[in-house]
C-alpha cells in the first residue's frame, strides 16, 4: 500500500509500508527482463541458437529409436537442455560478473536494495527466457518436425527444462564470484561447451568415444539430461540414446542437486569473502 | 542534531594507513565539503559512513546508528567507484531503486530535478559522462534521503552540468537533507559548503567555514590548502611553482 504525503519540498513523497519485498522482486524481474530483451545479441544467443541447432541437427533426422521414440523428440530434449543450461550459466555467470566489473553491485551495496532482490531479478529473468526457449523449440518440433506428445507430457517437459535454470544457477553464480569479471565470459564458455558436449546434448553419447561416456557419469548436465529424457521417453530408448543403463531417477536427482548445493555454497563463500575483503 | 559522527577513526589496508585518527561531526542541515589531496582518506571515510567497510578502530555513526543496515534507507550516496548496469534505461533504474526505499520521490520528479526527463528512455550505455553522474545523483535522491554522501560527484561534469547539479542538490538540502561531499575543486567547496574539512594523511587538519579558512578573503584558499597539506613547502622546495 502506498500513501502520498506532502513534504516540505516541492514534490509529494510516496511512503511505502516496509516488509513487502514481493512487489520489489517483481519489479526487479521486470527491469531485468526489459534489459535482456533490449539486448538483441543476448536474445538471439539465448533463443535463436537453440532453434537453429534444432533445425540443423534435429529436424532432418526422421529415424526412430527401437522403442518407437522419434529422434526428433530426443534431439528436442537435448537441445532444450543445452539452451536452458547455457541460459543459467550465462545469465548468472557472465551477467552478474559484468555487473561486478562495472561497479553496479558496489553501487547497490550502498542502497537498501538487497542482494537477494538483485539475484531474484536475475532468476526471474532467466526463468521467463527459459520458458521462451522451451516454447519456441516445442512449437518448432511440433509443427515442423511432427513431434507429438500429450498435453501433460509437454507440460512436464517444459517444467523440467525450466527447473534447470534454478538447478544450474549456482554454477553461474559460482563463475560470477570466483572468476575475475573480465574473464567470466571465457570461463563460462570453457566450462559450458565441454559440459554440453560430454553430456550428449550435441551428439548422442553412443556416437562418441567411450571415454566421453565415462566422463559424463560425473557431470551434472549428463544427469539432468537423463532426468529430462525419462520425462518423455521410455527407459529402453533412453538407454539406447545415451548408451548407458538406466538407473533409478533419484540417483540422477542426487547428482544434480548435490552439484547445485556444493556450487551454491562455493558461490556464497566467494561472495562473502568479497564482502569481507571490502569491509576489511 | 548530529547526523554524521566519526571519532578517532583508524583504517588500515595491509601496509597502508588510510585513516589515522579521523574526527568528523556533521549537524543536520549542514553542507560540508571534504577536501584533501589524493590518498588523504576521503573515499575511505565515505566508505566507512556507508557501511561498505569497517574501521580498524574508532567510532562511526550515521543518524545515531551504525552505518549500513537499516540506516541505508535514510541515506543517498554517490560513490567515486559507482557503476551502472549496461542495458537498463534511466527510468527503469530510478523506478527500481525508488521502490527499495520506504519513502521515495515520484520518478518523474526525480528525472526533472536531475534534467534527465528527455533521457528517461535512454539506455545507461548511451549516456554521456555528465548524464551518468546526473543519473547517479537521481539514484541518490529518489529515496528522499535525510543524508547525502557524495564522493567527488562533479568530477566528470562540464561547467553547465556542474551548476545544474549543485542547483538540484541545494534544493534537496533546502528540503531538510544534510550534505557531505568530497571534491578536489576548492572554488566549488568554497561556493557550495557551509563548512570545509581538510584531510591530510588520514587526519583532519582544518575544519572551518570558507571565510575562516581564507581569513575573510584576505588569503587565497588554494594557498591555504597547500599550506595545510604540506604541498606548499614541498612545491617551493622543488621550485615547481613560483
Amino acid at each position: 500500500m502506498t500513501t502520498h504525503t506532502r513534504h516540505h519540498g516541492p514534490g509529494p513523497i510516496r511512503e511505502r509500508r516496509t516488509g513487502r519485498p514481493l512487489g520489489l522482486m517483481a519489479l526487479a524481474v521486470h527491469t531485468e527482463l526489459r534489459a535482456s530483451l533490449r539486448t538483441p545479441e543476448f536474445a538471439v544467443g539465448a533463443v535463436a541458437i537453440p532453434l537453429v541447432l534444432y533445425a540443423m541437427f534435429g529436424l532432418p533426422n526422421e529415424s526412430t529409436l527401437p522403442g518407437g521414440t522419434s529422434v526428433r523428440l530426443a534431439m528436442l530434449v537435448s537441445i532444450a537442455a543445452y539452451g536452458v543450461v547455457s541460459l543459467a550459466i550465462f545469465v548468472f555467470g557472465e551477467d552478474v560478473a559484468g555487473d561486478r566489473g562495472r561497479g553496479w553491485t558496489r553501487t547497490l551495496a550502498a542502497t537498501p536494495l538487497q542482494t537477494r532482490t538483485y539475484l531474484a531479478g536475475k532468476v526471474g529473468d532467466a526463468v521467463v527466457l527459459a520458458v521462451l526457449i522451451v516454447t519456441a523449440l516445442s512449437l518448432l518440433a511440433a509443427f515442423a518436425g511432427g513431434v507429438e506428445l500429450d498435453a501433460g507430457s509437454w507440460l512436464a517437459l517444459g517444467a523440467t527444462m525450466v527447473s534447470a535454470v534454478l538447478l544450474f544457477s549456482p554454477l553461474g553464480f559460482a563463475i560470477a564470484y570466483l572468476a575475475r569479471p573480465r574473464a567470466a565470459a571465457v570461463v563460462a564458455n570453457l566450462i559450458f561447451l565441454p559440459l554440453a558436449f560430454a553430456s550428449g546434448f550435441f551428439f548422442p553419447l553412443g556416437e562418441l568415444p567411450d571415454v566421453i561416456g565415462t566422463i559424463a557419469e560425473v557431470l551434472p548436465t549428463f544427469h539432468f539430461g537423463q532426468l529430462a529424457y525419462r520425462v518423455v521417453m521410455p527407459d529402453g530408448d533412453v538407454e539406447f540414446w545415451s548408451d548407458t543403463a538406466t538407473r533409478p531417477l533419484w540417483i540422477h536427482a542426487v547428482w544434480v542437486l548435490g552439484y547445485a548445493v556444493v556450487l551454491g555454497a562455493a558461490a556464497l563463500l566467494a561472495a562473502r569473502r568479497e564482502a569481507v575483503t571490502r569491509r576489511g | 542534531m548530529t547526523v554524521l559522527e566519526m571519532c578517532d577513526v583508524h583504517k588500515t589496508y595491509a601496509e597502508v594507513r588510510a585513516l589515522d585518527g579521523l574526527d568528523l561531526v556533521v549537524e543536520r542541515g549542514e553542507i560540508v565539503a571534504v577536501l584533501g589531496p589524493n590518498g588523504a582518506g576521503k573515499t575511505t571515510a565515505f566508505e566507512l559512513l556507508l557501511g561498505l567497510s569497517r574501521p580498524t578502530s574508532g567510532h562511526v555513526e550515521v543518524l545515531g546508528q551504525a552505518p549500513g543496515g537499516a540506516v541505508r534507507a535514510r541515506v543517498g550516496a554517490m560513490l567515486q567507484s559507482a557503476g551502472l548496469p549496461a542495458q537498463t534505461t534511466v527510468r527503469d533504474l530510478v523506478r527500481l531503486l525508488g521502490r527499495a526505499y520506504p519513502r521515495s520521490l515520484p520518478v518523474d520528479e526525480v528525472l526533472e530535478r536531475t534534467s534527465l526527463t528527455g533521457r528517461a528512455g535512454a539506455r545507461v550505455t548511451s549516456l554521456s559522462g555528465g548524464e551518468r553522474q546526473r543519473l547517479l545523483l537521481a539514484l541518490a535522491l529518489v529515496g528522499a534521503p535525510e543524508v547525502l554522501l557524495l564522493d567527488e560527484p562533479t568530477a566528470a561534469m562540464d561547467v553547465a552540468s556542474r551548476r545544474a547539479f549543485w542547483r538540484q542538490t541545494r534544493a534537496s538540502v533546502a528540503e531538510g537533507a544534510t550534505l557531505l561531499f568530497a571534491t578536489h575543486d576548492l572554488a566549488e567547496a568554497s561556493a557550495v559548503a557551509d563548512r570545509v574539512v581538510v584531510l591530510h594523511e588520514g587526519r583532519t587538519v582544518a575544519d572551518a567555514t570558507p571565510e575562516e579558512l581564507t581569513d575573510h578573503g584576505r588569503s587565497d584558499l588554494e594557498d591555504v590548502f597547500l599550506a595545510l597539506t604540506d604541498e606548499w613547502s614541498s612545491a617551493v622546495d622543488g621550485k615547481a611553482v613560483r
